[in-house]
């Protein structure tokens, strides 16, 4: 099915579509793409996919059968299980978790923190059919688990706010548990206050005929700190882009990513972050291995803003080039406006380090086994943060990508 | 920082500008504004023949088509090129003179003024200089004893009638008219230039060089040179460039193109020093250049070399296609701005052929109220098999009302290729400052050494007769009283 | 003339009293060295010394040849004559020493009002001086303390200091990160170059550095004043038990 189809055959189905507010931002959208009035040649969105690819499938979405669940295995720990975009309602003096309501159509308006030109991020209102919002009170530590489970053939476009109240401090986990030919356009919008730290690691491992879109614009305030892994071992397309300010005086941000790819994977990442307060640091790291004929992309960019001094801003990208069919992209940017700063990227695109090789090698291991080792050393560098039972699943999956070289 | 860096660089943006004088000369123009007219104007003026002109014509037509290039991190306004002067040159130059005795005084005043004398007895040793005045070559020195190894060093209007079959060859080869709507537009229009060629096996045995001066109000400048360097040969050619000072802006679109056959080296420095506006941002040289090098054969080498101080607004990427095996692409560039300038710079290195490699080194420094971006392209084409890059862009800022920007592009498509990319942005070190004064230098001889240290990777690779005058510009730029 | 006299200075930095009614009196010619344990205030005196403007001068008064040194900036004081030797000599990229140095000494010459050195003169000085301390030519062409070991650093500040010939050098720490190799080549630089003209004001943690050149004076320094003065016995005193004492 077409754009055009999709847009006009369904629009009574998505998720507030009597809302006067929506469905003008809507139709916006809709002729902005329709009619091609967007930037296509420099369009960071469009990296590696076409905009046919991203319009054109059928929308599919209806109530299901199963219902989300959520369990407090041990204390603190929130595991909710959501299906199809939906959680379960949810209270408690840590948290609160529901589904959004039309009176949270005020979030979707003062959601200025959009790319205007990020054609995912676009579509992800046009087809908006579902969305989650998570508080977590003042001083709450705790640790959340979503599991995302997308059912055969569903079209997910879901929206979520994410609020850490002063002081908290979370590890939200993210998994995705997608079954086949699904589309999972998934927004977040997280808000992080004084004092607050927060973990988010996001684990990305499923079958080839999915898709994972995810965007995120997070914002940080004084003294708090963000710190985000993605983890791709996914064999669908898999799109990263995540944005995070830097608002308040002494707050940290960091993003990064690894990605293991093969046969015609793709994977498209982007990590942005503005430093708009003073005394601020920020990291963005992701690296990539690449394989067969897959392809990858990451755009980084470091912004300060005029009145961000003492910014500490550190970027690096690195991708090893397996076969010699594959590509990688990179671009790094640094855009400047105040001066007393320390900011650098750096960025390293080749084969396995042959210096490397040499040296295992002459000490007795054969080059496949070299190779091996050279490879998990390089993502496992970034593994330090994580429990054992997420090692373990990293490692699994790092044997069986390596036992394909 | 405190307050006495402060103070100091509050001094640097008051720079004073020493070349901003008028010549007054008669001069013959063609009619305000672009169209065939002015185009067939241009190519009588110049005696061309047919297939120029028809060339001309043919590139014009294609830029009536293409739409203006947009610049994230530029603010163009926009240009009204039906108000243009495409042609002026002083009258005396109705036939070119045939050697210096001929010239108006005036101009080769001028040139004197601008501390490039022209007789060959009072020029630098080792330097043959083609001088551009507005649309034509005032004088080419040297020539006499370049011709005797076989070196063709002339005015790119002179080489059209002299060498057709390499000026039809190689003209647009390098630089497609249709690439994009200014080398169309200069493609079209051109008025003056270099042309150089150099036989096979021949190593220059000194600097070429082509000065150009816009004079005349109001006018374009439409720069075209063409190098070509035959199998096996060396040449180093170095530009410098200077305008009166206007309230005005003037438009300078230049196109080069050079051509490296196996095993030839060609090394392009330039010194760009156009008028760059006064301190409220009025006034200044538009420069918008076109540079590229083709390494088309084994081996070979071209490396650009530019000293960036000024102009109002620039946007310039001198760029090699690496085609030849083996072949060398080099890039080393330091951009300076200060007050309300802009500059949009880098290069792009297109790795095609196998073991080809490439080098930038980037040096960008923010005075004032400017905006200064490094923007660079790296691609390694399926087939660069072993190609390498590396490539380091560093950045200084001086005082919080300026902008720099690190924006580079790099694609692998080669799973042998190595790409290495480093960057960093930082203010002047307060630690060096102390030491240096320390040692009892003065807060602005300290920061004019400490600057000039944070480029010598760059002022290095410029051949020695230009390099202590560019060590100067930069301290002159940085603010005019340091000697 | 009062050669330099510090007298009640109180320093802080970010709020945080670092130097604390601090008095001190070197004469001309005069050998002084200050020991204390780390965060004393030892390098804090140094920086003040020569003017570096992180610090707060809460109140005091430092007296340098007639001068009142607090109202001078930083090279206006070097032009006077004092020369620091730094702790963690800078690396200034791109930098050679020659024009660097060249600069620095003329100056100097003009501030005292005497004729200035060209620079094929100053070439042929810096290499005899860089000959006495067994700096090789090869390290001259190098940009400043670029990719230098730390006894290099040093031997670079010596040079500097013999090439500038400054009345009161202030050595910060001069011994740290030195083999006993390297201390040797330096300290020997350093007596070469002593005369009854100039003074040093010796800033070290540890007694080494006294047994290769010789205190008229040894001072104690804790908590950012001088706590006990005397000769050099009392760097031996420090030597066998520590700073604990004091």
């Amino acid at each position: 099915m077409n754009f055009q189809e999709n847009f006009n055959n369904h629009l009574k189905q998505y998720i507030f579509s009597n809302d006067n507010y929506l469905l003008k931002e809507r139709q916006k959208i809709f002729n902005k793409i329709n009619l091609n009035k967007f930037d296509k040649k420099n369009n960071e969105s469009l990296k590696n996919i076409s905009i046919s690819d991203l319009s054109s499938f059928n929308y599919f979405y209806q109530p299901s059968k199963e219902k989300p669940t959520l369990e407090i295995s041990e204390k603190n720990v929130y595991q909710i299980n959501l299906v199809n975009g939906k959680c379960p309602d949810y209270k408690d003096e840590n948290i609160e978790i529901r589904n959004i309501l039309i009176k949270d159509i005020e979030l979707f308006k003062s959601n200025n923190q959009k790319d205007t030109n990020d054609i995912v991020a676009d579509l992800n209102l046009v087809f908006l059919n579902s969305g989650i919002l998570i508080d977590v009170n003042q001083k709450s530590k705790i640790k959340i688990c979503l599991n995302y489970k997308a059912e055969k053939d569903f079209t997910i476009f879901q929206h979520n706010f994410f609020n850490f109240f002063k002081n908290s401090e979370v590890i939200i986990e993210e998994n995705f548990y997608l079954t086949e030919n699904t589309i999972n356009n998934i927004y977040y919008n997280i808000n992080i206050e004084e004092n607050s730290k927060i973990k988010h690691n996001i684990f990305q491992d499923f079958a080839s005929s999915n898709k994972l879109l995810l965007t995120s614009n997070t914002t940080c305030a004084k003294k708090s700190s963000f710190s985000q892994n993605s983890y791709n071992f996914s064999k669908g397309f898999v799109r990263n882009f995540h944005n995070a300010k830097l608002n308040g005086v002494f707050s940290k941000a960091s993003l990064k990513g690894c990605f293991l790819l093969k046969d015609d994977n793709v994977c498209s990442n982007k990590t942005h972050i503005t430093h708009n307060a003073e005394n601020c640091e920020s990291d963005q790291k992701y690296k990539g291995i690449l394989n067969n004929i897959s392809k990858a992309n990451y755009y980084s960019n470091t912004f300060v803003s005029k009145n961000a001094q003492k910014t500490e801003g550190y970027q690096l990208s690195k991708g090893i080039l397996l076969s010699d069919k594959c590509s990688f992209f990179s671009k790094p940017e640094l855009r400047i406006f105040a001066d007393d700063v320390k900011c650098s990227h750096g960025s390293t695109i080749g084969p396995v380090d042959e210096n490397s090789l040499y040296y295992l090698r002459s000490r007795g291991i054969n080059k496949k086994q070299a190779m091996k080792m050279i490879i998990s050393s390089f993502i496992k560098d970034d593994l330090i943060d994580l429990d054992k039972k997420n090692i373990d699943r990293i490692n699994k999956n790092l044997t069986q990508y390596l036992s394909t070289i | 920082m405190n307050s006495e860096t402060i103070k100091t660089l509050d001094n640097f943006s008051k720079d004073k500008y020493k070349y901003g004088f008028v010549t007054e000369i008669d001069s013959i123009r063609s009619k305000k504004g672009l169209n065939e007219e002015t185009i067939k104007f241009i190519s009588k003026q110049k005696n061309e023949p047919e297939w120029m002109l028809s060339w001309r014509l043919d590139c014009y037509k294609k830029w009536l088509k293409m739409p203006q290039p947009e610049w994230a991190n530029l603010k163009i306004p926009d240009i009204d090129f039906q108000d243009i002067y495409y042609y002026s040159a002083p009258k005396s130059f109705k036939k070119k003179p045939k050697d210096l005795n001929e010239v108006d005084p005036k101009l080769i005043e001028t040139y004197n003024k601008l501390g490039i004398p022209l007789e060959e007895q009072k020029v630098l040793a080792g330097v043959a200089v083609d001088a551009v005045f507005d649309s034509v070559s005032v004088a080419t020195t040297y020539k006499g004893e370049l011709e005797k190894l076989g070196i063709v060093f002339c005015s790119i209007s002179e080489a059209v009638k002299t060498h057709p079959e390499l000026v039809k060859k190689y003209l647009g080869s390098v630089i497609p008219p249709g690439d994009h709507s200014y080398s169309a537009l200069n493609s079209a229009v051109f008025t003056d230039g270099s042309f150089v060629y150099i036989p096979e096996n021949v190593k220059c045995p000194m600097e070429l060089s082509t000065y150009f001066r816009i004079n005349a109000e109001e006018t374009g400048q439409f720069e075209r040179t063409l190098i070509i360097a035959d199998k096996g040969s060396y040449v180093s050619y170095l530009e410098g460039c200077t305008a009166p000072q206007r309230d005005s802006n003037q438009l300078h679109a230049a196109n080069v193109e050079l051509i490296a056959l196996e095993n030839a080296e060609i090394k392009y420095s330039t010194v760009q020093n156009w008028y760059p506006g006064d301190d409220e941002g009025k006034g200044g040289i538009y420069n918008f250049v076109t540079k590229r090098g083709l390494c088309k054969g084994k081996n070979s080498k071209i490396s650009w070399t530019q000293v960036e101080t000024g102009s109002a607004i620039t946007w310039k990427y001198p760029s090699c296609i690496l085609k030849g095996d083996n072949s060398i692409g080099e890039f080393y560039s330091v951009a300076i701005t200060n007050n309300f300038q802009q500059a949009d710079t880098g290069t792009k290195m297109t790795h095609i052929g196998k073991n080809t490699r490439s080098k930038i080194i980037s040096k960008g420094i923010s005075l004032g109220k400017s905006q200064n971006t490094y923007r660079g392209n790296v691609s390694f084409l399926r087939k660069a098999d072993k190609a390498r890059n590396y490539t380091q862009c560093d950045s200084l800022l001086v005082g919080n009302q300026c902008g720099a920007h690190t924006v580079p592009y790099i694609d692998s498509k080669n799973n042998s290729a190595i790409v290495e990319h480093e960057a960093s942005t930082s203010k002047i070190n307060e630690d060096q400052l102390y030491y240096c004064r320390q040692r009892g230098l003065s807060h602005e001889e300290a920061v004019s050494l400490i600057v000039n240290g944070f480029c010598k990777q760059v002022l290095q690779e410029l051949p020695m007769e230009f390099a202590v005058e560019a060590q100067k510009l930069v301290a002159i730029s940085l603010e005019g009283s340091v000697g | 003339m009062i050669f330099l006299n510090i007298n009640n200075l109180n320093v802080s930095i970010d709020g945080k009293k670092i130097i604390d009614n601090f008095n001190l009196n070197i004469n001309q010619g005069e050998i002084h060295a200050i020991m204390g344990p780390n965060g004393s205030g030892k390098s804090t005196l140094a920086n003040v010394l020569a003017g570096n403007e992180d610090y707060e001068i809460i109140s005091g008064k430092i007296i340098f040849k007639d001068h009142n040194l607090l109202d001078l900036n930083i090279e206006e004081r070097a032009k006077l004559g004092i020369f620091l030797a730094f702790q963690y000599p800078v690396e200034i990229p791109g930098v050679n020493i020659t024009p660097f140095l060249h600069a620095s000494l003329n100056s100097k010459l003009k501030n005292q009002k005497k004729e200035e050195i060209d620079s094929l003169s100053f070439a042929k000085l810096l290499r005899k001086k860089a000959e006495e301390l067994s700096i090789s030519s090869d390290m001259l062409k190098r940009s400043i303390n670029t990719g230098f070991s730390g006894g290099e650093k040093k031997r670079y500040e010596i040079l500097q200091m013999s090439v500038l010939n400054p009345e009161f050098t202030i050595f910060d720490e001069t011994d740290s990160g030195l083999d006993v190799d390297a201390l040797k080549i330096v300290t020997e630089g350093i007596n070469k170059f002593k005369n009854k003209n100039n003074s040093y004001l010796i800033i070290t943690h540890y007694q080494k550095l006294l047994d290769y050149i010789k205190p008229d004076f040894v001072h104690v320094m804790r908590n950012g004043k001088i706590v006990k003065s005397g000769n050099i016995s009392l760097a031996s005193e420090i030597e066998k038990s520590g700073y604990k004492n004091f």
